[in-house]
């Protein structure tokens, strides 16, 4: 029964974490038909009773409490208002609470000194204030998951600013993950590889493991989607199957007005974060939380640079033979296509290397893949 | 006799749910081919060794302490022996925390172990007053997680202190050689070496064996973690169910002094004819002397299942000491000559201690004969070897050592480790 909290920083932090929150009720209603506050449910929710002037939470007990009022373990931090106030009239306005927000007006100018320097000093404790209570309300807190973007100045100043915040303040928390947006080569910020460096030297020294994401890749994967969506216009004799793209939004109207323009790629994103989770909200044959993704994957401690990978990206309605396309899915995750950022690691050595399998796949089915893939690997 | 079971990390948990399964099964199996009295002496004295009946005739309690660092496996198996509603782990002898081990061999050792040791040495304790005379502890753990590895070493440790003249065995689960874990190896060799020290007899078993069975012979399609537990389970219970040997009745001391002669030598590894699927049950039969052919050429194959030998196999397979458990009609008169070849036994060991008989007359499992071999040989030494080279090559570049010694193990911790381990094999290599 571990928890963790999600900082969102800066509009790219947001607005991805907005995508988060959406796509994790989504899957856990899926999975909760009894809307009962179960553990899994708790790692990321807390049950909060709206009776009670101080809302004070419910805790999980024997895990057949009813939901109340789910309310996010979060902390949403900007400078400028405009991302923050459409968060707080959208849908989501249920699941956060005023106190968990953090906001100034102004901006930081793409600018990694003013993000980190200026605004770091201004609203430490306001932010650190914000962090301990969301930690109080946890059992047992076992990770932050940062989000925030490397170009701009708000997500890399002041989101480089919390990490070491998180790093003096929560020594016995060692588990802090960043899901760092890089920018790509037409990226439309000027100052994004100054503001970049500055904030890769406080990712190397404050964080367990760094997950670099890079819109470049996203946009392609979405692309790649896409063109599997209309290929062949209308007489698509296999199509997609309805909500299954990773850069879905769920929606059940199916209306495709209120999707904005990131979404899609915030979504994949997304996505990777619940994927990555997973194990540790629900169970399985071979748990596996986020501990030991960092015990495994960091040999050292300064190499901590984790490139994620996606497979398979979308299923399609009618489903062919089943064992071709679980091999296929092992052989694209570590293809160059499927990862999400623009890197081909089969060119370079792999230091470690784990896989994280959801779903109907049996043992013997992961232990032939294993066998197949040791080979294409260059090991150490 | 009465043995203990502590469960710790998800695979021991999960082994030691099977194991209550599979024994429980056993005992209330119709066709035993046995008399009804030497039937009920049997089933009692099995009844007597793993559960007890002190608040209700119909459901027994297993005499086990589940240990884990968070709760989900915990709760899935009392859930899942909850639903097979033939026995029941008792109320409140479970440990377990929220936040894991994360695959850290040091957090299992240093940090849970010494928060966890008062609560479960209480554990153990209530268990072991429960027992009319306390045959042992065996405890079931891996050697690839953290938990498993880490807290289970610490555990042993703490059992071999407060239950100075007990017995302990210890069955763990050593990974697939390409990796479930990264850092397996380590936990491996750190694990080990502890477990040298502390347990009198630990007996290895090999995922990637298990696989084989499960593959070959149980030619299941798809194999699962809940196949390779039930072959362990089986094997397990074939190994501790009531046996009588020159007469008496067999209890752990008997086999610790049968196999374990040596301190040097605890190293156990375990084989089981026939190995059929459920299907092919009713078909199949077996006679004394082909079982033990194949148990003997098993043995010399290094190989767990049947099948499948690499011809191409080294060098003769030389024990320090074997025990054979049969279970079925004429066991006990057992002409065990293929297993009895001077030459496959060390020269310092005498001929009269080399093989020890265990035997009882009644089906197990629904076996009509079966055998198992309990073997101290050389066959653990490929796996050891293996595993240091690989955990040495990794700690030649110092990699994941920092994660170690954010718990408080240090370099020279892997040197000693290295070292004992080191001795293990060139041990077992000598033969």
């Amino acid at each position: 029964m571990t928890q963790s909290i999600v900082i969102q920083i800066g509009q790219c932090g947001n607005q991805i974490g907005c995508r988060f929150w959406d796509l994790a009720l989504k899957e856990h209603a899926a999975n909760n038909k009894n809307r009962v506050y179960d553990t899994a449910i708790s790692h990321f929710f807390r049950n909060a009773d709206d009776n009670f002037a101080g809302l004070e939470d419910i805790p999980v007990g024997d895990g057949t409490g009813k939901i109340h009022s789910l309310k996010a373990r979060a902390v949403l931090i900007d400078m400028e208002e405009g991302v923050l106030s459409t968060i707080l009239k959208g849908p989501l306005r249920e699941i956060f609470d005023h106190k968990q927000l953090v906001s100034d007006v102004s901006g930081s100018g793409n600018n990694w000194a003013v993000g980190h320097k200026l605004y770091g000093a201004r609203y430490r404790d306001e932010i650190l204030d914000s962090v301990r209570r969301a930690a109080e309300a946890c059992d047992c807190l076992q990770c932050f998951l940062l989000v925030h973007s490397m170009g701009g100045g708000t997500g890399s100043g002041l989101g480089t600013f919390v990490l070491r915040l998180l790093q003096e303040e929560f020594p016995e928390v060692h588990n802090r993950f960043v899901t760092a947006v890089f920018p790509s080569a037409a990226d439309d910020v000027v100052t994004s590889p100054y503001n970049s460096i500055l904030a890769l030297r406080q990712l190397t020294e404050c964080a367990e493991a760094v997950i670099p994401v890079e819109n470049q890749a996203l946009q392609e994967i979405c692309d790649k989607i896409s063109r599997a969506t209309t290929a062949g216009g209308e007489k698509n004799s296999n199509p997609i199957k309805d909500g299954s793209a990773i850069s879905d939004n769920h929606h059940n109207t199916g209306s495709k007005r209120s999707e904005k323009p990131f979404d899609r790629m915030n979504n994949v994103v997304a996505n990777l974060l619940l994927n990555m989770t997973s194990s540790a909200r629900f169970e399985g044959s071979l748990n596996i939380d986020l501990n030991e993704i960092a015990m495994n994957l960091v040999p050292f401690p300064r190499m901590h640079y984790l490139i994620p990978g996606m497979a398979p990206l979308y299923s399609l309605s009618v489903v062919a033979s089943q064992p071709r396309r679980l091999d296929e899915m092992f052989n694209d995750v570590f293809s160059r296509r499927h990862q999400l950022i623009r890197a081909d690691p089969k060119q370079g050595l792999y230091l470690s290397c784990a896989l994280l399998v959801r779903g109907k796949v049996q043992l013997s089915d992961i232990r032939r893949n294993i066998y197949r893939l040791i080979y294409i690997i260059s090991w150490p | 006799m009465a043995v203990v079971t502590i469960q710790i990390g998800q695979c021991g948990n999960q082994i030691g749910r099977q194991l209550f399964s599979t024994i429980h099964n056993d005992i209330t199996a119709k066709q035993t081919a046995v008399s009804s009295s030497q039937n009920d002496d049997y089933t009692s004295a099995s009844l007597q060794r793993f559960f007890r009946r002190e608040t209700d005739m119909h459901m027994p309690e297993a005499r086990a302490v589940m240990v884990d660092m968070e709760h989900k496996v915990v709760t899935r198996m009392m859930s899942e022996a909850n639903k097979e509603g033939m026995w029941k782990y008792g109320k409140g002898q479970q440990y377990f925390k929220n936040s894991g081990s994360g695959n850290n061999w040091a957090h299992g050792y240093l940090v849970h172990g010494p928060e966890a040791q008062e609560s479960v040495l209480e554990l153990v304790r209530r268990e072991a007053e429960a027992c009319d005379r306390l045959g042992g502890f065996l405890c079931l753990m891996s050697l690839a997680g953290g938990t498993g590895s880490g807290l289970g070493a610490f555990i042993t440790g703490c059992l071999r202190e407060h239950f100075a003249h007990a017995h302990i065995i210890n069955q763990v689960v050593a990974p697939y050689g390409d990796g479930e874990v990264i850092v397996q190896d380590y936990n491996t060799v750190l694990t080990l070496s502890r477990l040298h020290r502390d347990s009198d007899a630990v007996i290895v078993a090999e995922n990637e064996e298990l696989h084989k069975v499960c593959a070959t012979r149980l030619a299941h399609k798809h194999v699962a973690f809940s196949h390779m537990n039930s072959v362990l389970a089986h094997q397990l219970g074939a190994l501790l169910q009531p046996a009588a040997t020159c007469g008496r009745a067999c209890t752990l001391s008997d086999m610790l002094e049968a196999l374990v002669s040596h301190p040097d030598y605890k190293l156990l590894s375990m084989m089981h004819v026939p190995q059929v699927s459920n299907a092919s049950l009713s078909f199949s039969t077996s006679t004394w002397p082909s079982l033990l052919t194949r148990l003997q050429r098993m043995h010399e194959m290094h190989s767990v299942a049947d099948e499948g030998f690499s011809w191409a196999a080294p060098s003769r397979n030389r024990s320090v000491c074997n025990l054979l458990v049969a279970r079925g009609k004429d066991s006990s008169s057992l002409d065990c000559l293929p297993l009895t070849d001077r030459r496959s036994y060390v020269s310092w060991m005498p001929a009269s201690c080399t093989l020890s008989l265990w035997s009882h007359p009644r089906h197990y499992a629904g076996l009509e004969r079966s055998a198992l071999l309990l073997s101290n040989s050389a066959s653990v030494a490929s796996l050891l070897d293996r595993v240091v080279d690989k955990a040495w090559g990794m700690f030649s570049s110092r990699a994941y050592l920092h994660q170690y010694a954010r718990f408080g193990l240090g370099e020279d911790d892997f040197v000693n480790s290295f070292a004992v381990l080191e001795q293990i094999v060139h041990n077992y290599k000598n033969l």
